[in-house]
C-alpha cells in the first residue's frame, strides 16, 4: 500500500532525471508534495518533471511569485508555500482550482500536508547529513498515497527501476 | 524623446513596499514616497502576499495622499495616473492598480499601466536627465534577475536571465540560513563588511557562459560549506558568499555591453542597493570600461517615482490603457 521507493543520486542531473521519471507517470489533477532542505534540490526535480509534462518554458524558483504556471502537454503548477502563513492563504491561492486542471508540484508542502489531499506523490530530498561524504549525493525517498496509485503504482515503480532499488 | 509639461501620479504596490509619487515631464520628481512592509514580513524571512496586500490596502490612501502634499499638487492639477500592472503579487497587484483606476475615474485622468522592470530602466533617466538609451540594463531584486538591452524608448531585448532563483532570492535564502533575518540582502551586505571576501571560494556559477544567471547551485554550496565547517565564521561566509554573487553579476553586465557595443550600463532593483556590487560598477566607469548610471539607492529599491517616469513616456507613446486591463502576475517586458 505504501511502498516506498528510496534511491541515491549523485547530482543534480540524476536529481532531475529522477522527477523527469515521476513526471512521466503523471496526469491532470495528480499532485506531487516535494519537501527537502534549502539547497536540496527541490526545484531541480520540479525542473524534470515539468520537461516530461512537456514544458518547454524554463522552470524557475516559484519562491518569489508563490505560483508559477506552465504550459505542457499537461499543464504545471508549480508552488512554493513555505511563506504561507496560514492554511486561509491556500484558499486565497485558489488552490483547490489549481489542483483540477493541471499536475501541481508544490515545494515546502509538508507543513500543509494535513489539508492536502491524500492522493497524491511525496518526495523527499535529503541532503548528505553528516557533511563529511560527497556535496552532491542525495537521497531521494518517493511514496505515492491514496487508492488512486493502487493501479498506477507498479508503473511508477517501473519508470524509477532505473535508477535503484525501486 | 521628449515628454513635455505631463505630471504623473506614480503607483506601485508589486510587492511590499506601498509607494506613490509624483513626477513632472517624466525625469522631476516631485515626491517620492515609499512605505515599506519589511518589519512585518521579518519574522516570515520574505513576503507573505497575504500580509502584502492587507498592508497595501492599509497604507495606500495615505501613501498617495502624502505623495500629493509633498507635491504641492492637487490631483486635479496632474495629467495622468500610472500604476504597476506586473510582474509581481497578484493580490499586491491589483491594491494599486484598483487605487490609479478608481483616481483616473473620479477625476477624469488617463490612467496609464505600467511594467515594473520597464520602471526600473527608467529610474535611471531620473537619476540622469540627460540619459537616453541606447543602455544595457541589470535588474536584480528579490523576484527578477533580467539582462536587457534598451535600443529606444519602448524597445528591449531580454539578453538573459536567471535559470532558478534571482539574485536577491540567494541572498533572503542564505541569509535565513545563516540567521540574519529579513531582508537578506542589507543583513548581509552589513555583516560582510566584517568579513573576508576571499576567505571561501565559492562557486561563480556560469560566470563566462552566455548572458544568463543560476543562483540555486551557489546557495546550495553555501548551506554544504557551513554545514562541513560549523565553526566558520559567519561574517567570512557573507561576504565570501556575497563576493561571488557580485562577481557573477558585474561580469555578465561588461559581457553583455562588450556585445551589444552598447557602452553605458545601468543597474536597478533591490540587489543593485548592495554596497559592494555598486562599488565594482563605479570602478568599471573609473576604468573606462563603460559609462555606469547608477540610481541611488531609493531609487534602485522599489519605489513610485519610476512608475510616475516611465507612465509619462508611455502615455505619450501608447496613450492611456483601458480599465479593463486587468494586472498580469508573470508580464513579460517583450
Amino acid at each position: 500500500m505504501m511502498e516506498m521507493a528510496v534511491l541515491t543520486t549523485k547530482g543534480a542531473q540524476e536529481t532531475e532525471a529522477i522527477g523527469e521519471a515521476v513526471g512521466s507517470q503523471l496526469r491532470v489533477g495528480d499532485l506531487v508534495v516535494l519537501t527537502g532542505d534549502l539547497g536540496a534540490g527541490k526545484t531541480t526535480f520540479a525542473k524534470g518533471l515539468a520537461r516530461a509534462l512537456g514544458v518547454t518554458q524554463r522552470v524557475t524558483s516559484p519562491t518569489f511569485t508563490i505560483v508559477q504556471e506552465y504550459e505542457g502537454r499537461v499543464p504545471v503548477a508549480h508552488v512554493d508555500v513555505y511563506r504561507l502563513d496560514r492554511i486561509q492563504e491556500l484558499h486565497d491561492l485558489g488552490f483547490e482550482e489549481l489542483l483540477e486542471g493541471r499536475v501541481t508540484v508544490v515545494e515546502w508542502g509538508e507543513a500543509i500536508a494535513l489539508v492536502l489531499p491524500r492522493e497524491r506523490i511525496d518526495v523527499r530530498i535529503a541532503m548528505d547529513g553528516a557533511g563529511d561524504g560527497d556535496d552532491d549525493l542525495r537521497v531521494v525517498e518517493i511514496v505515492a498515497t491514496g487508492p488512486g496509485w493502487d493501479d498506477r503504482r507498479p508503473a511508477l515503480e517501473a519508470a524509477l527501476a532505473p535508477f535503484g532499488d525501486a | 524623446m521628449v515628454v513635455s509639461r505631463v505630471r504623473v501620479l506614480g503607483i506601485e504596490t508589486s510587492c511590499d513596499e506601498t509607494a506613490a509619487a509624483v513626477v513632472d515631464d517624466g525625469r522631476q520628481v516631485r515626491s517620492s514616497v515609499v512605505a515599506s512592509q519589511a518589519d512585518l514580513h521579518a519574522r516570515y524571512g520574505g513576503v507573505v502576499p497575504e500580509i502584502a496586500s492587507r498592508a497595501h490596502v492599509e497604507l495606500i490612501c495615505d501613501v498617495i495622499e502624502q505623495a500629493l502634499v509633498e507635491a504641492g499638487s492637487s490631483l486635479h492639477e496632474l495629467d495622468a495616473v500610472a500604476a504597476v500592472r506586473g510582474p509581481g503579487l497578484a493580490g499586491a497587484l491589483l491594491v494599486g492598480v484598483s487605487a490609479a483606476k478608481a483616481i483616473s475615474l473620479a477625476s477624469r485622468l488617463p490612467y496609464v499601466a505600467v511594467h515594473h522592470h520597464e520602471a526600473h530602466l527608467y529610474a535611471a533617466m531620473i537619476e540622469d536627465p540627460q540619459l537616453e538609451p541606447p543602455l544595457v540594463t541589470l535588474i536584480v531584486s528579490g523576484g527578477h534577475t533580467l539582462l536587457i538591452a534598451m535600443d529606444g524608448h519602448g524597445r528591449y531585448r531580454v539578453l538573459g536571465e536567471t535559470v532558478d532563483d534571482a539574485a536577491g532570492e540567494a541572498f533572503d535564502k542564505v541569509a535565513r540560513f545563516l540567521g540574519l533575518g529579513y531582508p537578506g540582502g542589507p543583513a548581509i551586505d552589513r555583516l560582510a563588511r566584517e568579513g573576508d571576501p576571499e576567505a571561501i571560494r565559492f562557486p561563480r556559477p556560469m560566470r563566462a557562459e552566455g548572458h544568463d544567471f543560476s543562483f540555486s547551485g551557489l546557495k546550495t554550496a553555501v548551506v554544504q560549506y557551513v554545514r562541513k565547517h560549523p565553526e566558520a565564521d559567519v561574517a567570512d561566509v557573507a561576504a565570501s558568499f556575497q563576493a561571488a554573487v557580485v562577481d557573477v553579476l558585474v561580469d555578465k553586465l561588461l559581457a553583455a555591453a562588450r556585445e551589444t557595443g552598447i557602452d553605458t550600463v545601468v543597474a536597478g532593483g533591490g540587489v543593485a542597493a548592495n554596497s559592494v556590487l555598486r562599488e565594482r560598477l563605479l570602478d568599471l566607469a573609473v576604468a573606462g570600461e563603460v559609462r555606469v548610471v547608477l540610481p541611488s539607492v531609493a531609487l534602485c529599491t522599489d519605489n513610485a517615482a519610476m512608475v510616475a517616469a516611465v507612465g509619462a513616456y508611455r502615455l505619450a507613446a501608447d496613450g492611456p490603457t483601458p480599465l479593463e486591463a486587468p494586472v498580469v502576475p508573470n508580464l513579460r517586458l517583450v
